[in-house]
């Protein structure tokens, strides 16, 4: 119940996101143009007098657009994909998975979705006040997050400290989904059911489950420190001498903004993992099934992601060599980035290898499995010369990081996200989604995705600024370069008309989400009902459950009696053996007691 | 099926689940704090100012250590006395760990007391004074005209007004009475207004980019686009005239006000200007900072204390604390020099001028620096009037909140949240006080366990609190 809220709710907000996007997608192409219609009634019922505060003469200004971008990001990462790969697969699947009958502490369940969708909504509310919500970036770095709006009356009531008030209710969120995950984890796997017969899923789970638990806190710490900043006039980020707004600040100084970012990426670098883990899971799950083999390396990829999740909490430094930090810790995050790319090309390998040989079943879920290794491939390669320091340098803040990490949430996650849902779908609801819309869904959201971010290398390479809103004179530089003649498509055009393409691309990406929307809903009631518990003949203990699974989730206990992936086992009756089927003569596993030499 | 685990082990793990939930909820907490413990380093290392060690009283601290103590050994007794299915003793050992809780949460309230009520300035030359009871307000008189932005304006100004209700007059002479509600409704009109007459420039902005976006099948109509390009100047002319400032005009005596100087964004001689931007014209008659008693002193960050030795000597300090107090800190500094001298000079023996390199390396020491060039005076006795600080002398101020500096904020920070551990473990625990018979009679383990959990969160309190205590009250 609590993973289709989770899935519902995040959903809801992944749209938000979306629509946040299109509008400064709209500005960036298209400067000068004012909005119209439904788009500028929107701006108009914003918090602090609508249009005079967020556009100028009918078109988006610099503080919108930063707001808009501010929340997007913010959206998108903390209350989109995380709720959905985490909070929504992860409790719908783990427990299935591993033969429990629900997670260890369902009230702490519903407490970690309660805290999410109250710190959600005034994440939201936060446009409707009289400042706007939060505009500094969703890193939200310090001075400039704890000042905006330092100023006014009611400093509780801005969007920048709202934002860190919602920030601090997400992340005990995930704090307690963390804690119920990994208990349940330990304690409630089925009989038989030992660490290496657990799919990769539920690892890939465990291994975020730990990432959310020991990041999170230190972002919790940053958040409050910040609050403190803002509601105290404290000053933990503010350093001494600080003038804003040609006035010099009353406050102490004496702090240190640098202390922000390390606070900050010590938690969002893990987090990136915790956007695409959950991911991978959910495509290891998907391909086995489809290939009808067993998944290549299953233990391999177990070690890898156990690795990556170790070094995901020494990298997080790589974000920050543009601050002065000096070079000696660049060239140690440096290091440890490379070698996590390590484990990251293991698991894509893995997954990549597992095709081979197999009879391919093109279905829905496979379509959007198979499309994120190459997408995931171009995000993760593209990654590998931002890991160096001295490219770095040129090409931070650019389109080039955007275009970098949205191959790899966009594209990545969100496809694979769109393939879970596809494949248990009708476990969770009894009917299957309807694949000629799932076609219709696919092939226009695979070619928009890559309308959208591949041009975006190209800009970034050519030093397009991330935050630009309009560009300025700045924008007049480039429009007088021409295109290299080489790309296709692109004679004779210049590196602005990339915008508006990029824009058109975003625009219709969104249309293309139209048959998904009607898919999802009209089939929960219209669907074809499935015939059988296992319609995609899989192994894993969620297709031995009655559809939809009921309160308890089991009919009787399960029993594990193999691996989770036994496909086209030479000699077996069919293609497919399930972990619950026992071997003519296995003897029914039992738990061993910890003995007590293992006690002491 | 129902949830196993909850009150027995599994076999293969041997745990119940609480068990390991707290445990991996400590090892979040374990990094919460690791997070602030990492802070406090960076802090601390970075510091741009005399960080302020031994500045808190030891004696809460240390009773508050083995408060702490004592009650993590009477939670085990009473997870004790439950397994011996002792519930009187239970009860006995649980009330006094809440009570060790109180104590905790009570010397913890005397000491931010005394640091809510204890003031700091630091004047241009970064000398500081302490002291009590400051008198902080600015008095602004004579005040003739008032006027009001719009766009932000509130009314919380009016509350600071001194005497009767003021009255005014709007520009065109009409009476005004001033209220809160008449400040929201003025707010909510301009932003109305600004709607609608950006409303009329919009829409012929939208026509002229009609006829200019037909233009390549149409051509383009002169004449029309010339009258609606005279249009859109009106209604931009029209949509400027919508003032968001209200010049209101005192009607009859002029007013006076006692501002808190935190509600203020600044101030002239002629001006003073509210946080939410109204605009008072005026004169000012008194902006200084009454101190009623100093308690001490500090003149280490005196700008060229590194170079210069004797620039402390002529701190602007000295100018409200008196030749007395100056005279005692030449001495106090002189007495300091000349013990590190001799210390020095019997350690290295053949160093020529021995007294210079000694006094360059003791300006690195923050110790000789505390002993040379600060005062603290603890017993109020001895504390006296000063005459009030000016404003212009004056670069910051504040009371010994997190806003002190970032050694102050992490104090609060870490010990603030360290507080409501202990609120939060001890309300925990003496909720299984008062409502664990029934559990108790049903499954007496069942009890056992959550008082176990209960227990091994308040040890980890526990533990946070004697790495706090060094690190804040005696490193």
């Amino acid at each position: 119940m609590i993973g289709y809220q989770y899935g519902v709710t995040s959903l809801a907000f992944l749209m938000f996101g979306f629509i946040l996007m299109m509008y400064m997608r709209w500005s960036i192409a298209y400067p000068d143009r004012e909005l119209t219609g439904i788009a500028r009634w929107i701006i108009n019922h914003l918090g602090g007098g609508g249009a005079q505060k967020w556009l100028s003469e009918g078109r988006i200004n610099g503080d919108l657009y930063n707001m808009f971008g501010a929340m997007h990001g913010t959206i998108m990462v903390f209350l989109g994909i995380v709720p959905v790969a985490f909070g929504a697969f992860g409790n719908f699947v783990t427990p299935l998975q591993i033969g429990a009958p629900d997670m260890a502490f369902p009230r702490l369940n519903m407490a970690s979705y309660w805290l999410y969708l109250i710190g959600g909504i005034m994440m939201f509310c936060s446009f409707f006040l009289p400042t706007g919500a939060a505009m500094a970036g969703w890193t939200n770095y310090s001075p400039l997050a704890t000042t905006i709006h330092f100023d006014g009356a009611e400093i509780f009531w801005t969007g920048q400290t709202q934002w860190l008030v919602s920030m601090v209710l997400i992340i005990s969120s995930s704090l307690l989904g963390a804690v119920n995950f990994i208990t349940t984890i330990f304690n409630l796997r089925a009989r038989g059911m030992t660490w290496m017969r657990m799919s990769f899923f539920v690892w890939a789970m465990l291994v975020t489950g730990f990432l959310l638990l020991l990041a999170f806190p230190p972002l919790e710490v940053a958040a409050l420190m910040q609050l403190s900043d803002r509601l105290f006039q404290s000053s933990f980020f503010l350093p001494s001498g600080l003038v804003v707004s040609n006035q010099l600040m009353d406050v102490a100084g004496g702090g240190s903004p640098l202390l922000y970012q390390h606070l900050f990426w010590f938690l969002a670098h893990p987090e990136v993992y915790v956007l695409i883990l959950p991911a991978i899971a959910i495509v290891a799950e998907i391909i086995p099934n489809n290939t009808r083999k067993p998944l290549w390396g299953h233990h391999t990829m177990i070690y890898a992601v156990l690795v990556l999740g170790f070094l995901a909490f020494i990298v997080w430094a790589h974000h920050m060599y543009m601050t002065g930090m000096g070079s000696v810790v660049s060239t140690f995050f440096q290091t440890t980035t490379v070698l996590i790319s390590v484990p990251s090309v293991v698991l894509v390998t893995c997954l990549l290898i597992s095709l081979w040989g197999g009879s391919i079943r093109f279905n829905v879920p496979m379509l959007f499995a198979s499309a994120f290794l190459p997408m995931f491939g171009i995000g993760g390669l593209t990654g590998l010369p931002l890991a160096f320091n001295l490219i770095d340098l040129h090409l931070h803040d650019t389109y080039y990081v955007i275009a970098h990490f949205h191959y790899i949430v966009a594209p990545g996650t969100i496809f694979a996200v769109f393939a879970g849902i596809y494949y248990w779908f009708p476990k969770a609801t009894g009917r299957m989604m309807s694949t000629w819309l799932g076609h219709l869904h696919f092939w226009p959201s695979l070619l928009f995705m890559n309308v959208v971010f591949a041009p975006m290398f190209i800009q970034g390479l050519h030093g397009f600024h991330r935050r630009w809103y309009n560009g300025g004179i700045a924008y007049e530089q480039i429009a007088k370069v021409k295109l290299p003649d080489w790309l296709p498509f692109c004679e004779g055009h210049d590196y602005l008309w990339l915008n508006e393409v990029i824009t058109w691309g975003a625009y219709g990406l969104a249309l293309a989400q139209i048959p998904f929307i009607w898919n999802f809903f009209s089939s929960i009631f219209i669907g074809r009902k499935v015939t059988s518990d296992n319609p995609w003949d899989a192994t894993t203990l969620e297709w031995s459950t009655p559809t939809p699974p009921p309160h308890g989730n089991f009919a009787s206990e399960p029993v594990v009696y193999r691996g989770p992936y036994e496909y086209s086992v030479p000699g077996g009756a069919r293609d497919f053996t399930p972990q619950w089927q026992p071997d003519p003569g296995q003897p029914e596993p039992v738990l061993e007691p910890v003995s007590e030499g293992h006690a002491h | 099926m129902e949830i196993p685990y909850t009150v027995t082990a599994r076999p293969d793990t041997g745990l119940w689940n609480a068990k390991i939930g707290i445990w991996l909820f400590l090892a979040s907490e374990v990094m919460l704090f690791g997070g602030l413990f990492s802070s406090y380093i960076f802090l601390r290392v970075g510091a741009d100012y005399p960080w302020p060690f031994h500045e808190l009283h030891v004696w809460p601290g240390l009773t508050n250590t083995f408060v702490l103590i004592a009650s993590s050994v009477t939670v085990l007794m009473a997870l004790d006395s439950l397994k011996l299915r002792k519930y009187g003793a239970y009860k006995m050992y649980m009330v006094l760990t809440i009570l060790c809780a109180l104590i905790f949460m009570g010397l913890k309230s005397f000491e931010y007391y005394g640091k809510f009520t204890h003031w700091g300035v630091k004047l241009k030359d970064n000398s500081f004074v302490d002291g009590h009871e400051p008198h902080d307000h600015v008095a602004f008189g004579k005040v003739a005209t008032v006027t009001l932005n719009l766009e932000h304006a509130e009314a919380e100004w009016l509350k600071e007004v001194k005497g009767a209700a003021p009255k005014f007059k709007d520009a065109s002479g009409k009476s005004v009475e001033l209220t809160a509600g008449l400040v929201d409704d003025l707010r909510s009109q301009w932003h109305k207004d600004w709607q609608t007459a950006e409303g009329a420039v919009l829409e012929v902005n939208d026509k002229i980019r009609d006829i200019k976006d037909s233009a390549e099948q149409h051509g383009i109509d002169e004449s029309a686009l010339k009258a609606l390009e005279a249009k859109l100047a009106d209604a931009k002319k029209a949509r400027d005239a919508v003032t968001s400032s209200v010049k209101l005009t005192v009607d009859g005596a002029p007013i006076l006000v006692e501002a808190t100087r935190g509600h203020l964004r600044h101030w002239t001689k002629k001006e003073l200007v509210y946080r939410d931007g109204t605009k008072l014209d005026g004169e000012l008659e008194n902006d200084h900072l009454d101190f009623h008693a100093v308690t001490g002193w500090d003149v280490r960050a005196v700008k060229g204390l590194d170079e210069n030795i004797n620039a402390a000597d002529n701190a602007l300090i000295w100018k409200y604390l008196g030749e007395d107090k100056r005279q005692a800190f030449l001495k106090q500094k002189k007495e300091a020099i000349d013990a590190w001298v001799s210390k020095y000079s019997s350690k290295h023996k053949n160093v020529p001028n021995v007294e210079e390199v000694a006094i360059a390396a003791a300006l690195k020491d923050p110790d000789f620096l505390r002993e040379g060039f600060r005062q603290r005076e603890d017993d109020h006795s001895t504390a006296h009037f000063v005459t009030p600080v000016a404003n212009e002398d004056i670069k910051f101020y504040s009371n010994y909140t997190p806003r002190m500096n970032p050694y102050y904020a992490i104090y609060f920070m870490m010990t603030g949240l360290h507080g409501l551990h202990v609120i939060g473990g001890a309300s925990v625990l003496a909720y299984f006080l008062c409502f664990g018979r029934k559990m108790y009679e049903k499954d007496p383990e069942h009890l056992c366990n959550r008082v176990e959990v209960g227990g091994l969160f308040w040890h980890f309190v526990d533990l946070v609190w004697i790495f706090l205590f060094p690190v804040f009250y005696l490193l």
